[in-house]
């Protein structure tokens, strides 16, 4: 389980973010967090990868803080997806998926199972030699998106994983992530704009205020818009 | 991880390429031997052209290689670590810090009478001293803002002053002081004995093997500063480490073999276009095989076989890797990665 | 000076001992050009003599005219090309001209120079130390404010080209500039003529005849002596560095020392202008049976030169000590060679006649070159 306890987050001390982020994500679960555009959910994510340190206050990942954590035992706890900065063009698409394998070295994918599972399930299987260039926006979202998977760790965080894709892709993957963490007990917290998703028992809505994070108890998107606009 | 067969074979026609370079190299030169004349004066200790091939040419040809693994892995790497394709292995400003030393003891001698050592020993001496330096300023600076634009910036800084120092030893030189300091310039795959070629060896070898161990995370900072430590990767420690042992490679090819230019900055563009591919492991093996082909093609040239004279090294390797350039930036269409 | 005595003297040029190169084009103008030298020539117009210089640098047409003039005499000639005979106070930029001057016993007049701690001679060099010779700055860049408000009556300059700046400042001071071209001679002897010039100046040309004319002759009978020996020995010349070979600029000069004290230069017939890159298997394999290296660096020891590339050892002048540098002066960084040797051509040739046929001269010392020890 991964608790948040931060009284506050901020870039420095003149400049603050969210405050009241206190919450806790348990495996096999499913987490949809919303906010308006510039709220933190990017910095809130970025601080969990290690990424920020301007915050006060706690996160422990079972049990233990994550400043306790070095890089490398992190990343296999944790993996991330995020809005990335531009990227070496020659990547392959089967390349840019190896580089999961580098947090774990020691046992690297030897489960193809797994990894079958997860380029078809992503509708991947095409592209696989193509290089990253040649992919349009959507396509290669699902990749880092299956990137972000293969790292095979329990905790999920993603970031806007829906952008660029078109509804049908939309709901295909939103359907893959649910399937992920009901049979596979991973704990998955994503960002989005999108409400229109099938949603599930194990799955919970959240809100990212400038006071407070906010757990929804009916996914309803009246009481959603309610608290955007406060 | 698989290696597809297309790479394995394309990396052993480059090796072979390489043995069969390094053949000519030694039986091309000024004094021009017919085939026979070559194969005796390979084993015969009593014929006139044993010391020729033994004690100019086969060294020759050796650092020519040496030069170009260096040159290859280092280019190689400063492209990665600004994930820039203009960066060659100069642009840390640690080689101007190298011509800076060798100026000191070239030029300043006659002012600072640093005149009891030889030349052989004091301008590498000096030269790595002066490459260290910068390398220290660089590693100091980037401690405190550790910001990879900075780097870039204090690469050119550095040079910017090394290059006024110079000019202004330059000024108050003579005639002949300048001169030999001009032909230091130009570079050389000269006049290396077994003690030079072991050194470079060294540096170029654990240059090599730091990245061969850290191929992966090489990899993960292609994919982005953000990427990378999502996966885990130090990206603050890979970096100083990429700075340090690619400082440490130039400081020595500059301090035994002057600065070369362009080598660094074609190789990795050529090995691009050849092995289309962002592994990291094989890249690496690549860069050094066609860095290797690369001086010793330059070599050749610049011996200007059969005629008593030569040319300088920068200048083949200039007039060779620049239209080389041009031709894959042409070709691509976009000068990316 | 009084004007007459100043005409006698000069007349003695052209009636003098070199009746060559008299050429009386009219009654009022006389035409003395030197035996060797091509650089300089005399001429008389309507009684003003006037010192020529002609072409002072390779692939030039330049030229220039002073009229030699006493202190007392009313020619209202333009000033800047009049010289008043003798100079007594005067700067230059070369220290090749102080071998002339000091073979005419003129140290004293001579106050500013190019290159002070250059100076081989002995006599200047303690001068300079008394600062009773002041350093100029560089060759092409001297010190004009110190030579126009210190009385200079004459600048002489060494230079490749011609220096408008330098002579346009002077001119508008009222100094003559005089190119000297000695260095551009091709002849040993012709470079060494120019003491006519310099006794000219200084108003001592009949001792500056009597030591040419002394010069001509020594030099003429070891040239014959060495001529006689049946064997040239083989002489290489430059430097090695880096792997490369570097041989001096194609050499008239040299190369006429060479034939004259009979030795055979193996590169003679190598045909290229400037300075020579040669690679260093060439000249092991042409010049590694050559007895004599005449060596261009620095290096006091063979051992030193010896780590410059692995094949050095194995040359034939290496292994029987037969190396030699061009020797530096007791007082200075100076090369003798190119200060007293430019004068002294006669001294030169024994020197090399001395390296390259010891059998003719057992108990000479040699004077511009030193040999190289272990």
């Amino acid at each position: 389980m991964i608790v948040l306890d931060i009284d506050q987050l901020y870039f420095d001390e003149a400049n603050p973010i969210a405050s009241g982020l206190k919450s806790s994500f348990s495996k096999g679960h499913l987490y949809y967090i919303y906010g308006r555009n510039g709220i933190g959910k990017t910095t809130l994510f970025k601080t969990l990868a290690g990424l920020h340190q301007g915050y006060k206050g706690k996160i422990d990942i079972e049990k233990i803080p994550l400043i306790d954590f070095s890089p490398q035992e992190r990343a296999k706890k944790i993996a991330f997806m995020f809005q990335t900065e531009t990227v070496y063009p020659f990547f392959k698409v089967h390349e840019y998926l190896d580089l999961a394998n580098i947090p774990n070295a020691e046992n690297s994918i030897k489960e193809d199972e797994y990894k079958l599972f997860i380029t078809q399930g992503l509708q991947l299987e095409p592209y696989l030699d193509r290089y990253l260039r040649e992919l349009s926006q959507g396509q290669f979202q699902k990749v880092k998106l299956a990137t972000c998977l293969l790292q095979m760790t329990d905790y999920i965080v993603l970031d806007e994983p829906f952008a660029h894709l078109d509804l049908i892709q939309k709901e295909r993957m939103n359907i893959f992530i649910q399937e992920l963490v009901t049979n596979r007990n991973k704990c998955v917290l994503l960002s989005t704009h999108h409400f229109d998703l099938n949603f599930k028992s194990n799955n919970h809505t959240l809100c990212l205020t400038s006071t407070q994070l906010k757990i929804l108890n009916e996914n309803s998107k009246e009481r959603l818009i309610e608290l955007l606009s406060t | 991880m698989r290696i597809k067969i297309s790479h394995k074979r394309l990396l052993v026609n480059l090796i072979l390429g390489l043995i069969l370079l390094f053949c000519l190299n030694i039986f091309l030169g000024s004094v021009k031997l017919s085939i026979k004349e070559f194969i005796t004066g390979l084993y015969d200790t009593t014929s006139a052209n044993y010391l020729i091939i033994h004690s100019l040419r086969i060294p020759k040809a050796l650092s020519s290689i040496l030069i170009g693994v260096g040159l290859g892995l280092a280019g190689f790497l400063m492209q990665i670590l600004f994930r820039n394709p203009l960066s060659g292995p100069y642009v840390l400003g640690v080689t101007t810090g190298g011509s800076l030393g060798a100026a000191l003891f070239i030029l300043g001698s006659s002012l600072f009478s640093i005149g009891f050592l030889h030349p052989k020993y004091g301008i590498p001496l000096f030269s790595s001293l002066g490459s260290l330096t910068v390398l220290s300023m660089i590693l100091l600076v980037y401690k405190r803002i550790k910001d990879p634009m900075t780097l870039l910036i204090t690469g050119i800084l550095f040079s910017s002053i090394s290059g006024a120092v110079i000019s202004i030893l330059a000024y108050f030189s003579t005639a002949e002081r300048l001169r030999e300091f001009v032909f230091w310039s130009y570079g050389s795959t000269h006049l290396m004995n077994t003690y030079e070629l072991l050194i470079l060896t060294l540096s170029s070898g654990l240059c090599l093997v730091f990245a061969l161990k850290n191929s992966k995370p090489l990899e993960a900072f292609l994919a982005g500063d953000i990427m990378a430590k999502t996966l885990g990767v130090d990206v603050d420690k890979i970096r100083v480490q990429i700075i340090l042992f690619t400082g440490l490679t130039v400081g020595v090819l500059t301090a035994f073999a002057g600065p070369v230019a362009f080598v660094g900055l074609v190789v990795p563009h050529i090995s691009r276009q050849i092995l289309k591919t962002s592994n990291v492991q094989l890249q690496l093996i690549s860069v050094c095989l066609i860095g290797s082909l690369f001086v010793l093609a330059s070599d050749i040239v610049a011996t200007l076989p059969s005629n008593a004279m030569s040319l300088p090294l920068n200048a083949v390797t200039s007039i060779i890797g620049a239209p080389i350039l041009l031709f894959i930036v042409i070709k691509t269409k976009r000068f990316i990665f | 000076m009084k004007p007459y005595g100043l005409v006698i003297a000069i007349s003695l040029i052209f009636a003098g001992c070199n009746s060559v190169g008299n050429e009386k084009i009219s009654t009022k103008h006389k035409k003395w050009s030197p035996k060797y030298a091509k650089g300089f020539s005399f001429e008389e117009k309507d009684g003003v003599t006037y010192l020529n210089i002609l072409n002072p640098w390779p692939g030039s047409n330049f030229k220039q005219q002073f009229a030699l003039i006493s202190e007392n005499d009313s020619l209202k000639a333009n000033k800047s090309l009049a010289i008043n005979i003798p100079i007594k106070r005067w700067a230059t930029s070369s220290t090749s001209h102080v071998g002339f001057a000091e073979e005419l016993n003129e140290l004293n007049s001579l106050k500013a120079l190019s290159g002070t701690n250059y100076v081989s001679s002995e006599g200047v060099q303690s001068r300079i130390n008394k600062n009773e010779i002041v350093e100029l700055g560089q060759t092409g860049q001297p010190n004009i404010e110190w030579i126009i408000r210190n009385q200079i009556e004459v600048y002489l300059n060494f230079s490749i080209a011609e220096n408008a700046s330098v002579q346009s400042l002077l001119e508008k001071a009222q100094i003559p500039m005089i190119y000297i071209g000695e260095w551009n001679e091709k002849h040993p002897l012709a470079r060494a003529e120019w003491i006519k010039v310099f006794g000219v100046l200084f108003d001592k040309q009949k001792q500056a005849d009597s030591i040419f004319a002394a010069i001509e002759t020594n030099y003429q009978k070891w040239k014959k002596r060495a001529e006689i020996e049946g064997n040239a020995p083989n002489i290489i010349s430059g430097s090695p560095y880096n792997g490369v070979w570097y041989a001096p600029q194609k050499n008239s000069y040299m190369q006429k020392f060479y034939e004259d004290a009979n030795l055979n230069y193996v590169w003679k017939d190598l045909e290229y202008t400037g300075s020579l890159q040669l690679d260093m298997e060439f000249v092991f394999n042409t010049g590694k049976s050559a007895s004599i290296w005449l060596n261009s660096s620095e290096y006091q020891y063979l051992s030193s030169l010896e780590k410059l590339n692995p094949l050095i050892s194995e040359l034939s002048s290496v292994q029987n000590s037969g190396v030699y540098n061009t020797s530096k002066s007791k007082v200075s960084e100076g090369v003798l060679f190119y200060e007293k040797g430019v004068v002294r051509p006669d001294l030169v040739l024994k020197d090399l006649i001395q390296i390259g046929h010891p059998n003719l001269l057992t108990k000479h010392k040699l004077h511009f070159f030193e040999k190289l020890r272990k």
